[in-house]
Protein backbone atom coordinates (compact mmCIF):
# COMPACT_ATOMS: atom_id res chain seq x y z
CA UNK A 1 0.00 0.00 0.00
CA UNK A 2 1.19 3.51 -0.88
CA UNK A 3 0.97 6.26 1.30
CA UNK A 4 0.00 9.66 -0.14
CA UNK A 5 2.95 12.44 0.81
CA UNK A 6 0.18 14.51 3.24
CA UNK A 7 -0.31 10.91 5.21
CA UNK A 8 3.25 10.32 5.52
CA UNK A 9 4.02 13.78 6.87
CA UNK A 10 1.06 13.26 9.62
CA UNK A 11 2.98 9.71 10.46
CA UNK A 12 6.06 12.13 10.69
CA UNK A 13 5.11 15.09 12.84
CA UNK A 14 3.22 12.34 15.04
CA UNK A 15 6.59 10.24 15.48
CA UNK A 16 8.29 13.42 16.27
CA UNK A 17 5.66 13.89 18.84
CA UNK A 18 5.49 10.75 20.76
CA UNK A 19 9.50 10.98 20.17
CA UNK A 20 9.54 13.55 22.30
CA UNK A 21 6.54 12.59 24.46
CA UNK A 22 9.07 9.71 25.57
CA UNK A 23 11.76 12.09 25.90
CA UNK A 24 9.56 13.89 28.34
CA UNK A 25 8.77 10.24 29.85
CA UNK A 26 12.18 9.64 30.76
CA UNK A 27 13.47 13.03 31.75
CA UNK A 28 10.36 12.97 34.11
CA UNK A 29 12.22 10.04 35.50
CA UNK A 30 15.11 11.97 36.33
CA UNK A 31 13.15 14.45 38.46
CA UNK A 32 16.68 16.33 38.89
CA UNK A 33 16.98 17.09 35.16
CA UNK A 34 13.48 17.36 34.19
CA UNK A 35 12.50 20.15 36.38
CA UNK A 36 15.77 22.55 35.62
CA UNK A 37 15.29 21.99 32.27
CA UNK A 38 11.71 22.25 32.12
CA UNK A 39 12.01 25.75 34.14
CA UNK A 40 14.63 26.61 31.55
CA UNK A 41 12.53 26.31 28.80
CA UNK A 42 9.63 28.78 30.58
CA UNK A 43 12.27 31.24 31.26
CA UNK A 44 13.34 30.95 28.02
CA UNK A 45 10.18 32.45 26.49
CA UNK A 46 10.30 34.93 29.77
CA UNK A 47 13.89 36.20 28.82
CA UNK A 48 14.32 35.86 25.09
CA UNK A 49 11.82 39.06 24.52
CA UNK A 50 13.73 40.90 27.00
CA UNK A 51 17.49 40.33 25.27
CA UNK A 52 15.89 40.98 21.96
CA UNK A 53 14.24 44.36 23.01
CA UNK A 54 17.92 45.14 24.40
CA UNK A 55 19.59 44.12 20.98
CA UNK A 56 16.77 46.34 19.16
CA UNK A 57 19.03 49.45 20.72
CA UNK A 58 22.05 48.07 18.84
CA UNK A 59 23.99 46.27 21.45
CA UNK A 60 24.88 43.00 21.23
CA UNK A 61 23.18 39.58 22.87
CA UNK A 62 26.48 39.08 24.94
CA UNK A 63 26.36 42.38 26.59
CA UNK A 64 22.46 41.81 27.28
CA UNK A 65 23.48 38.19 28.76
CA UNK A 66 25.87 39.69 30.56
CA UNK A 67 23.69 42.87 31.83
CA UNK A 68 21.23 39.56 32.75
CA UNK A 69 23.77 37.92 34.87
CA UNK A 70 24.90 40.64 36.85
CA UNK A 71 21.11 41.52 37.29
CA UNK A 72 20.51 38.03 38.44
CA UNK A 73 23.89 37.97 40.56
CA UNK A 74 23.25 41.01 41.99
CA UNK A 75 19.75 39.91 43.42
CA UNK A 76 21.14 36.78 44.32
CA UNK A 77 23.70 38.57 46.64
CA UNK A 78 20.84 40.55 47.55
CA UNK A 79 18.51 37.44 48.66
CA UNK A 80 21.66 35.83 50.61
CA UNK A 81 22.30 38.71 52.80
CA UNK A 82 18.13 39.21 53.38
CA UNK A 83 16.97 36.07 53.87
CA UNK A 84 19.55 33.91 55.67
CA UNK A 85 18.23 35.13 59.23
CA UNK A 86 14.51 35.44 58.55
CA UNK A 87 14.53 31.78 56.90
CA UNK A 88 16.72 30.93 59.74
CA UNK A 89 14.39 32.70 62.24
CA UNK A 90 11.41 30.54 61.08
CA UNK A 91 13.16 27.28 60.52
CA UNK A 92 14.19 27.42 64.58
CA UNK A 93 10.27 28.59 65.27
CA UNK A 94 9.15 25.33 62.94
CA UNK A 95 11.37 23.21 64.27
CA UNK A 96 10.22 24.25 67.87
CA UNK A 97 6.74 23.99 67.19
CA UNK A 98 6.68 21.10 64.79
CA UNK A 99 5.71 18.91 67.64
CA UNK A 100 2.89 20.98 69.05
CA UNK A 101 1.75 21.40 65.54
CA UNK A 102 1.27 17.85 65.24
CA UNK A 103 -0.49 17.72 68.62
CA UNK A 104 -3.01 20.18 67.92
CA UNK A 105 -3.89 18.89 64.52
CA UNK A 106 -4.23 15.26 66.91
CA UNK A 107 -6.55 16.95 69.77
CA UNK A 108 -8.50 18.53 65.91
CA UNK A 109 -8.99 15.49 64.29
CA UNK A 110 -10.10 13.68 67.35
CA UNK A 111 -12.26 16.30 68.30
CA UNK A 112 -14.04 16.15 65.01
CA UNK A 113 -13.75 12.07 65.35
CA UNK A 114 -15.50 12.23 68.60
CA UNK A 115 -18.18 14.13 67.34
CA UNK A 116 -18.49 11.77 64.55
CA UNK A 117 -18.74 9.16 66.21
CA UNK A 118 -21.50 10.34 68.17
CA UNK A 119 -23.62 11.45 64.89
CA UNK A 120 -22.12 8.51 63.06
CA UNK A 121 -19.96 5.74 64.11
CA UNK A 122 -19.28 4.54 60.73
CA UNK A 123 -18.05 7.31 59.56
CA UNK A 124 -15.72 8.29 62.52
CA UNK A 125 -13.60 4.80 61.69
CA UNK A 126 -13.31 6.26 57.99
CA UNK A 127 -11.67 8.99 59.79
CA UNK A 128 -9.19 7.25 62.01
CA UNK A 129 -8.04 4.93 58.95
CA UNK A 130 -6.99 8.12 56.92
CA UNK A 131 -5.48 9.26 60.33
CA UNK A 132 -3.42 6.04 60.26
CA UNK A 133 -3.09 6.41 56.69
CA UNK A 134 -1.87 10.29 56.56
CA UNK A 135 0.67 9.63 59.78
CA UNK A 136 2.31 6.81 57.78
CA UNK A 137 2.47 8.61 54.28
CA UNK A 138 4.08 11.55 56.26
CA UNK A 139 6.30 9.25 58.35
CA UNK A 140 7.74 6.78 55.66
CA UNK A 141 7.02 8.87 52.47
CA UNK A 142 7.47 12.86 52.70
CA UNK A 143 10.00 13.20 55.87
CA UNK A 144 12.53 10.63 53.99
CA UNK A 145 12.38 12.54 51.15
CA UNK A 146 13.00 16.01 52.35
CA UNK A 147 16.49 15.88 52.68
CA UNK A 148 16.56 14.91 48.53
CA UNK A 149 14.37 17.47 47.56
CA UNK A 150 15.88 19.78 49.56
CA UNK A 151 19.13 18.59 47.42
CA UNK A 152 17.13 18.45 44.05
CA UNK A 153 15.94 21.74 44.71
CA UNK A 154 19.79 23.08 45.05
CA UNK A 155 20.63 21.24 41.96
CA UNK A 156 18.02 22.68 40.52
CA UNK A 157 19.01 25.95 40.94
CA UNK A 158 22.69 25.24 40.02
CA UNK A 159 21.22 23.77 36.83
CA UNK A 160 18.73 25.92 35.41
CA UNK A 161 21.14 28.63 34.73
CA UNK A 162 23.05 26.89 32.84
CA UNK A 163 20.53 25.16 30.66
CA UNK A 164 18.89 28.47 30.28
CA UNK A 165 22.72 29.88 29.31
CA UNK A 166 22.58 27.62 26.49
CA UNK A 167 19.28 27.88 24.97
CA UNK A 168 20.01 31.62 24.78
CA UNK A 169 23.12 31.64 23.30
CA UNK A 170 22.86 28.77 20.93
CA UNK A 171 19.01 27.99 20.50
CA UNK A 172 18.22 29.94 17.33
CA UNK A 173 21.65 27.64 15.90
CA UNK A 174 20.10 24.87 16.94
CA UNK A 175 16.82 25.18 15.66
CA UNK A 176 18.34 26.29 12.29
CA UNK A 177 20.44 23.14 12.33
CA UNK A 178 17.01 21.00 12.93
CA UNK A 179 15.46 22.50 9.85
CA UNK A 180 18.35 22.05 8.09
CA UNK A 181 17.25 18.47 8.04
CA UNK A 182 14.12 18.78 6.68
CA UNK A 183 13.59 17.46 2.97
CA UNK A 184 13.61 20.85 0.91
CA UNK A 185 9.86 19.78 -0.29
CA UNK A 186 8.66 20.55 3.36
CA UNK A 187 11.21 23.06 4.36
CA UNK A 188 8.83 26.05 3.87
CA UNK A 189 6.29 24.66 5.81
CA UNK A 190 8.43 23.24 8.58
CA UNK A 191 10.12 26.88 8.58
CA UNK A 192 6.33 28.19 8.63
CA UNK A 193 4.82 25.26 11.74
CA UNK A 194 8.23 25.97 13.57
CA UNK A 195 7.82 29.65 13.54
CA UNK A 196 4.26 29.75 14.48
CA UNK A 197 4.57 27.43 17.16
CA UNK A 198 7.20 28.99 18.58
CA UNK A 199 5.19 32.11 18.87
CA UNK A 200 1.97 30.44 20.09
CA UNK A 201 4.37 28.62 22.88
CA UNK A 202 6.23 31.40 24.08
CA UNK A 203 3.19 33.47 24.27
CA UNK A 204 0.89 31.21 26.27
CA UNK A 205 4.31 30.11 28.41
CA UNK A 206 4.94 33.89 28.75
CA UNK A 207 1.44 33.81 29.94
CA UNK A 208 1.23 31.40 32.25
CA UNK A 209 4.59 32.70 34.35
CA UNK A 210 3.03 36.18 34.61
CA UNK A 211 -0.09 34.89 35.68
CA UNK A 212 1.78 33.12 38.53
CA UNK A 213 3.65 35.92 39.52
CA UNK A 214 0.22 38.10 39.60
CA UNK A 215 -1.42 35.49 41.70
CA UNK A 216 1.56 35.07 43.83
CA UNK A 217 2.10 38.79 43.73
CA UNK A 218 -1.73 39.48 44.44
CA UNK A 219 -1.66 36.89 47.41
CA UNK A 220 1.67 38.33 49.34
CA UNK A 221 -0.38 41.30 49.22
CA UNK A 222 -3.39 40.46 51.38
CA UNK A 223 -1.17 38.15 53.59
CA UNK A 224 0.85 41.15 54.81
CA UNK A 225 -2.24 42.95 54.90
CA UNK A 226 -3.19 40.24 56.83
CA UNK A 227 0.03 40.20 58.55
CA UNK A 228 0.50 36.69 58.33
CA UNK A 229 3.77 35.15 59.29
CA UNK A 230 5.57 33.28 55.91
CA UNK A 231 3.89 35.39 53.45
CA UNK A 232 6.22 35.00 51.28
CA UNK A 233 6.60 31.06 51.38
CA UNK A 234 2.85 30.96 50.96
CA UNK A 235 2.54 33.30 48.36
CA UNK A 236 4.85 31.13 46.23
CA UNK A 237 3.09 28.79 46.75
CA UNK A 238 -0.66 29.85 45.90
CA UNK A 239 1.48 31.43 42.57
CA UNK A 240 2.92 27.86 41.77
CA UNK A 241 0.09 25.68 42.60
CA UNK A 242 -2.16 28.55 40.81
CA UNK A 243 -0.85 26.11 37.79
CA UNK A 244 -2.97 23.25 38.05
CA UNK A 245 -6.53 24.09 37.43
CA UNK A 246 -9.50 23.98 39.73
CA UNK A 247 -7.18 22.11 42.88
CA UNK A 248 -4.36 24.54 42.54
CA UNK A 249 -6.02 26.50 45.01
CA UNK A 250 -6.93 24.44 47.11
CA UNK A 251 -3.42 22.66 47.38
CA UNK A 252 -2.27 26.82 48.13
CA UNK A 253 -5.09 26.81 50.48
CA UNK A 254 -4.20 23.70 52.39
CA UNK A 255 -0.30 24.32 52.23
CA UNK A 256 -0.89 27.64 53.75
CA UNK A 257 -2.88 26.74 56.61
CA UNK A 258 -0.64 23.86 57.28
CA UNK A 259 2.65 26.92 57.98
CA UNK A 260 0.10 28.53 60.24
CA UNK A 261 -0.07 25.10 61.82
CA UNK A 262 3.39 24.93 62.30
CA UNK A 263 3.90 28.58 63.32
CA UNK A 264 0.39 28.51 65.91
CA UNK A 265 -1.11 30.75 64.08
CA UNK A 266 -3.77 29.11 62.45
CA UNK A 267 -6.22 29.74 65.29
CA UNK A 268 -6.17 33.63 63.72
CA UNK A 269 -4.56 33.37 60.70
CA UNK A 270 -6.47 30.71 58.78
CA UNK A 271 -9.40 32.93 57.76
CA UNK A 272 -6.38 35.58 56.48
CA UNK A 273 -5.52 33.02 54.37
CA UNK A 274 -8.08 31.80 52.72
CA UNK A 275 -9.19 35.43 51.54
CA UNK A 276 -5.72 35.72 50.39
CA UNK A 277 -6.40 32.29 48.11
CA UNK A 278 -9.81 33.79 47.49
CA UNK A 279 -8.52 37.21 46.54
CA UNK A 280 -5.67 35.90 44.35
CA UNK A 281 -8.35 33.83 42.58
CA UNK A 282 -10.72 36.63 41.87
CA UNK A 283 -8.19 39.27 40.74
CA UNK A 284 -6.43 36.09 38.49
CA UNK A 285 -9.73 35.47 36.87
CA UNK A 286 -10.85 38.79 36.37
CA UNK A 287 -7.73 40.70 35.60
CA UNK A 288 -4.64 38.69 35.27
CA UNK A 289 -5.23 35.93 33.39
CA UNK A 290 -7.93 37.49 30.80
CA UNK A 291 -4.99 40.23 30.57
CA UNK A 292 -1.59 38.11 30.07
CA UNK A 293 -3.13 34.97 28.39
CA UNK A 294 -5.48 36.58 25.53
CA UNK A 295 -5.65 33.20 23.72
CA UNK A 296 -5.94 31.16 26.34
CA UNK A 297 -5.97 27.29 25.65
CA UNK A 298 -9.45 26.33 26.84
CA UNK A 299 -9.21 22.83 28.19
CA UNK A 300 -12.39 21.18 29.30
CA UNK A 301 -12.72 20.72 32.98
CA UNK A 302 -13.33 17.00 32.36
CA UNK A 303 -10.25 16.92 29.89
CA UNK A 304 -8.01 18.82 32.86
CA UNK A 305 -9.52 16.25 35.40
CA UNK A 306 -8.20 12.93 32.96
CA UNK A 307 -4.90 15.01 32.47
CA UNK A 308 -4.32 15.40 36.16
CA UNK A 309 -5.36 11.98 36.96
CA UNK A 310 -3.03 10.27 34.58
CA UNK A 311 -0.12 13.11 35.16
CA UNK A 312 0.21 13.08 38.81
CA UNK A 313 0.08 8.82 38.45
CA UNK A 314 2.92 9.08 35.92
CA UNK A 315 4.96 11.66 37.24
CA UNK A 316 3.42 13.00 40.92
CA UNK A 317 3.12 16.53 42.26
CA UNK A 318 5.78 17.47 39.17
CA UNK A 319 3.29 15.97 36.63
CA UNK A 320 0.19 17.85 38.50
CA UNK A 321 2.14 20.66 37.53
CA UNK A 322 3.16 20.55 34.09
CA UNK A 323 0.12 18.48 32.71
CA UNK A 324 -1.98 21.34 31.39
CA UNK A 325 1.29 23.07 29.45
CA UNK A 326 2.33 20.21 28.27
CA UNK A 327 -1.21 19.19 27.32
CA UNK A 328 -1.59 23.09 25.42
CA UNK A 329 2.01 22.53 24.08
CA UNK A 330 1.05 19.41 22.17
CA UNK A 331 -2.67 20.91 21.34
CA UNK A 332 -0.77 24.28 19.41
CA UNK A 333 1.66 21.54 17.72
CA UNK A 334 -1.36 19.26 16.03
CA UNK A 335 -3.46 22.29 15.66
CA UNK A 336 -0.74 24.66 13.34
CA UNK A 337 0.51 20.95 11.64
CA UNK A 338 -3.16 20.52 10.58
CA UNK A 339 -3.27 24.41 9.77
CA UNK A 340 -0.16 23.84 7.71
CA UNK A 341 -0.90 20.29 5.73
CA UNK A 342 -4.03 21.93 5.41
CA UNK A 343 -2.29 24.95 3.34
CA UNK A 344 0.89 22.83 1.85
CA UNK A 345 -0.20 19.75 1.95
CA UNK A 346 -1.88 19.35 -1.85
CA UNK A 347 1.91 20.64 -3.25
CA UNK A 348 3.81 18.10 -1.04
CA UNK A 349 5.56 15.64 -3.86
CA UNK A 350 7.16 12.71 -3.78
CA UNK B 1 49.97 21.90 14.24
CA UNK B 2 47.71 20.51 11.79
CA UNK B 3 44.96 22.52 9.87
CA UNK B 4 42.25 21.42 11.79
CA UNK B 5 43.26 22.48 14.64
CA UNK B 6 41.54 25.57 17.12
CA UNK B 7 43.53 27.71 16.74
CA UNK B 8 44.05 28.29 12.91
CA UNK B 9 40.24 27.88 12.52
CA UNK B 10 40.28 30.83 14.68
CA UNK B 11 42.03 32.90 12.47
CA UNK B 12 41.23 31.26 9.07
CA UNK B 13 38.31 33.17 7.23
CA UNK B 14 34.78 31.83 6.19
CA UNK B 15 35.27 31.34 2.88
CA UNK B 16 32.16 29.92 2.00
CA UNK B 17 30.24 32.82 4.23
CA UNK B 18 32.76 35.63 2.54
CA UNK B 19 31.24 34.53 -0.85
CA UNK B 20 27.69 34.84 0.43
CA UNK B 21 28.05 38.16 1.89
CA UNK B 22 30.23 39.05 -1.38
CA UNK B 23 26.40 37.83 -3.07
CA UNK B 24 23.96 39.39 -0.62
CA UNK B 25 25.86 43.34 -1.30
CA UNK B 26 25.41 42.51 -5.18
CA UNK B 27 21.32 41.86 -4.62
CA UNK B 28 19.51 45.16 -4.29
CA UNK B 29 16.99 44.10 -1.19
CA UNK B 30 20.72 43.86 0.70
CA UNK B 31 22.68 46.45 -1.05
CA UNK B 32 22.70 49.38 1.39
CA UNK B 33 23.41 47.10 4.51
CA UNK B 34 26.88 47.34 5.89
CA UNK B 35 29.22 44.40 5.97
CA UNK B 36 28.33 43.61 9.89
CA UNK B 37 24.42 43.89 9.10
CA UNK B 38 25.10 41.23 5.75
CA UNK B 39 26.73 39.06 7.91
CA UNK B 40 23.65 38.94 10.09
CA UNK B 41 21.33 38.71 7.33
CA UNK B 42 23.63 35.81 5.95
CA UNK B 43 23.46 34.30 9.75
CA UNK B 44 19.72 34.31 9.43
CA UNK B 45 19.86 32.88 5.94
CA UNK B 46 18.86 29.06 4.88
CA UNK B 47 21.15 27.17 2.43
CA UNK B 48 19.58 25.25 0.23
CA UNK B 49 20.58 22.23 -2.38
CA UNK B 50 18.40 21.81 -4.99
CA UNK B 51 19.27 18.89 -7.72
CA UNK B 52 18.00 19.06 -11.39
CA UNK B 53 14.60 19.51 -12.34
CA UNK B 54 13.72 19.51 -8.57
CA UNK B 55 10.55 22.14 -7.90
CA UNK B 56 11.42 24.72 -5.09
CA UNK B 57 7.90 26.06 -4.77
CA UNK B 58 4.78 25.64 -6.47
CA UNK B 59 2.38 28.46 -8.08
CA UNK B 60 -0.52 28.49 -5.68
CA UNK B 61 1.66 27.18 -2.86
CA UNK B 62 1.35 29.83 0.35
CA UNK B 63 4.39 32.17 -0.13
CA UNK B 64 6.91 32.54 2.80
CA UNK B 65 10.25 34.28 1.45
CA UNK B 66 12.33 35.04 -0.89
CA UNK B 67 15.22 33.29 -2.41
CA UNK B 68 18.79 34.36 -3.90
CA UNK B 69 20.67 32.09 -6.31
CA UNK B 70 24.19 31.53 -5.41
CA UNK B 71 24.79 28.34 -7.85
CA UNK B 72 23.24 27.09 -10.18
CA UNK B 73 20.16 28.13 -12.63
CA UNK B 74 16.05 27.86 -12.09
CA UNK B 75 13.58 28.67 -14.82
CA UNK B 76 10.09 30.21 -13.85
CA UNK B 77 7.29 28.72 -15.38
CA UNK B 78 3.53 28.82 -15.24
CA UNK B 79 1.18 26.38 -15.88
CA UNK B 80 4.02 23.77 -14.46
CA UNK B 81 3.26 20.17 -15.87
CA UNK B 82 0.61 21.39 -18.22
CA UNK B 83 0.23 21.21 -21.74
CA UNK B 84 -0.38 25.15 -21.41
CA UNK B 85 3.42 25.27 -19.42
CA UNK B 86 4.29 29.15 -20.48
CA UNK B 87 8.40 29.59 -19.45
CA UNK B 88 8.83 33.21 -18.25
CA UNK B 89 12.48 33.51 -17.57
CA UNK B 90 15.40 32.08 -16.40
CA UNK B 91 17.46 33.49 -13.36
CA UNK B 92 20.74 32.64 -13.00
CA UNK B 93 23.78 33.47 -9.94
CA UNK B 94 23.06 36.70 -7.81
CA UNK B 95 19.59 36.79 -9.06
CA UNK B 96 16.76 36.67 -6.38
CA UNK B 97 12.85 35.52 -6.83
CA UNK B 98 9.91 34.81 -4.60
CA UNK B 99 10.31 38.59 -2.71
CA UNK B 100 6.77 39.36 -2.76
CA UNK B 101 6.09 36.57 -0.18
CA UNK B 102 8.31 38.86 2.23
CA UNK B 103 5.00 41.09 2.82
CA UNK B 104 2.41 38.84 2.60
CA UNK B 105 1.49 35.08 2.50
CA UNK B 106 -0.59 35.16 -0.83
CA UNK B 107 0.07 32.51 -3.13
CA UNK B 108 3.11 31.75 -5.22
CA UNK B 109 2.33 33.14 -8.40
CA UNK B 110 4.75 30.57 -10.18
CA UNK B 111 6.52 27.50 -10.09
CA UNK B 112 10.19 27.50 -9.98
CA UNK B 113 12.82 24.39 -10.98
CA UNK B 114 15.73 24.01 -10.92
CA UNK B 115 17.21 23.63 -14.21
CA UNK B 116 20.24 21.55 -12.59
CA UNK B 117 22.18 21.51 -9.42
CA UNK B 118 21.04 24.51 -7.70
CA UNK B 119 22.24 26.42 -4.37
CA UNK B 120 19.79 28.72 -3.17
CA UNK B 121 20.07 31.11 -0.03
CA UNK B 122 16.34 31.22 1.47
CA UNK B 123 15.14 34.50 3.34
CA UNK B 124 12.00 34.20 4.88
CA UNK B 125 9.17 35.80 6.59
CA UNK B 126 9.84 34.93 10.12
CA UNK B 127 13.96 35.55 9.44
CA UNK B 128 12.64 39.73 8.47
CA UNK B 129 9.98 39.83 11.45
CA UNK B 130 13.02 38.45 13.95
CA UNK B 131 15.27 41.23 12.14
CA UNK B 132 12.94 43.68 12.18
CA UNK B 133 12.42 43.11 15.96
CA UNK B 134 16.73 42.52 16.69
CA UNK B 135 17.39 45.16 14.10
CA UNK B 136 14.72 47.33 13.37
CA UNK B 137 16.97 49.57 11.38
CA UNK B 138 18.21 47.19 9.30
CA UNK B 139 15.09 45.68 9.05
CA UNK B 140 13.80 48.84 8.19
CA UNK B 141 16.15 49.95 5.72
CA UNK B 142 15.45 45.91 3.92
CA UNK B 143 11.41 46.30 3.97
CA UNK B 144 12.62 49.91 1.76
CA UNK B 145 14.73 48.37 -0.42
CA UNK B 146 11.87 46.10 -0.73
CA UNK B 147 9.52 48.63 -1.27
CA UNK B 148 11.20 50.26 -3.57
CA UNK B 149 11.74 47.03 -5.91
CA UNK B 150 7.90 46.18 -5.35
CA UNK B 151 6.96 50.46 -6.55
CA UNK B 152 9.27 49.71 -9.91
CA UNK B 153 7.28 46.02 -10.44
CA UNK B 154 4.13 48.01 -10.19
CA UNK B 155 5.25 50.84 -11.96
CA UNK B 156 6.59 49.01 -15.08
CA UNK B 157 3.47 47.05 -14.87
CA UNK B 158 0.87 50.19 -14.99
CA UNK B 159 3.18 50.84 -17.82
CA UNK B 160 2.86 48.02 -19.95
CA UNK B 161 -1.19 47.89 -18.54
CA UNK B 162 -1.48 51.31 -20.15
CA UNK B 163 0.38 50.21 -23.68
CA UNK B 164 -1.91 47.50 -23.82
CA UNK B 165 -5.15 49.46 -23.22
CA UNK B 166 -3.56 52.17 -25.84
CA UNK B 167 -3.36 49.16 -28.40
CA UNK B 168 -6.32 47.82 -27.35
CA UNK B 169 -8.19 50.93 -27.71
CA UNK B 170 -6.38 51.39 -31.44
CA UNK B 171 -7.30 48.19 -32.30
CA UNK B 172 -11.07 48.79 -31.56
CA UNK B 173 -10.89 51.65 -33.94
CA UNK B 174 -9.53 50.14 -36.08
CA UNK B 175 -12.46 47.13 -36.26
CA UNK B 176 -14.95 49.38 -36.05
CA UNK B 177 -13.35 51.74 -39.29
CA UNK B 178 -12.96 48.69 -41.02
CA UNK B 179 -16.63 47.51 -40.19
CA UNK B 180 -18.10 50.90 -41.30
CA UNK B 181 -16.39 50.92 -44.76
CA UNK B 182 -17.56 47.33 -45.10
CA UNK B 183 -21.26 48.51 -44.09
CA UNK B 184 -20.68 51.02 -46.80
Amino acid sequence: MKLSPTTRLWIVVLGLLSGGLAAVYLLLQVPVLFVPALLSIALFYVVEPVLVWWESFGYTRKSGLLALAGVVLASAALLAVLLPPAVHDQWVMVQRRAPMAVDELNGMVEGIQQRLAEVVPAAAEGVSEVRAKIGEIVGSQILPALPGLIAQMVMGGLLVPIILFFLLTDGRKARKRLLEMVPNRNFEMALNISHRIDQQIGAYLRGVIIEAAGVAGVAWLLLRLGGVPGAELIAAVIGVTNLIPYFGPVAGLITGLAWCLLTGDLSWAWWRVAGAVVGAQLADNVLIGPAVIGRAVNVHALVVIGLLIVAGKIAGLIGLVVAVPLWAVIRVVLQETSVAVRAYGRYIVD
Amino acid sequence: MTSTSLWTNYFRRDEARDEWIELLSKVYIFASLSRRDLEHVRDLMHVREFGGNEVVFFEGQPGSGMYIIAKGEVRIVLNYGSDHEIELVRLGPGDFFGEFSLIDEAPRSATVVATKPTTLGGFFRPDLLDLLARKPRQGVQIVLNLSEVLTERLRRTNDELRTARDKIAELEERLADSTEAAEA
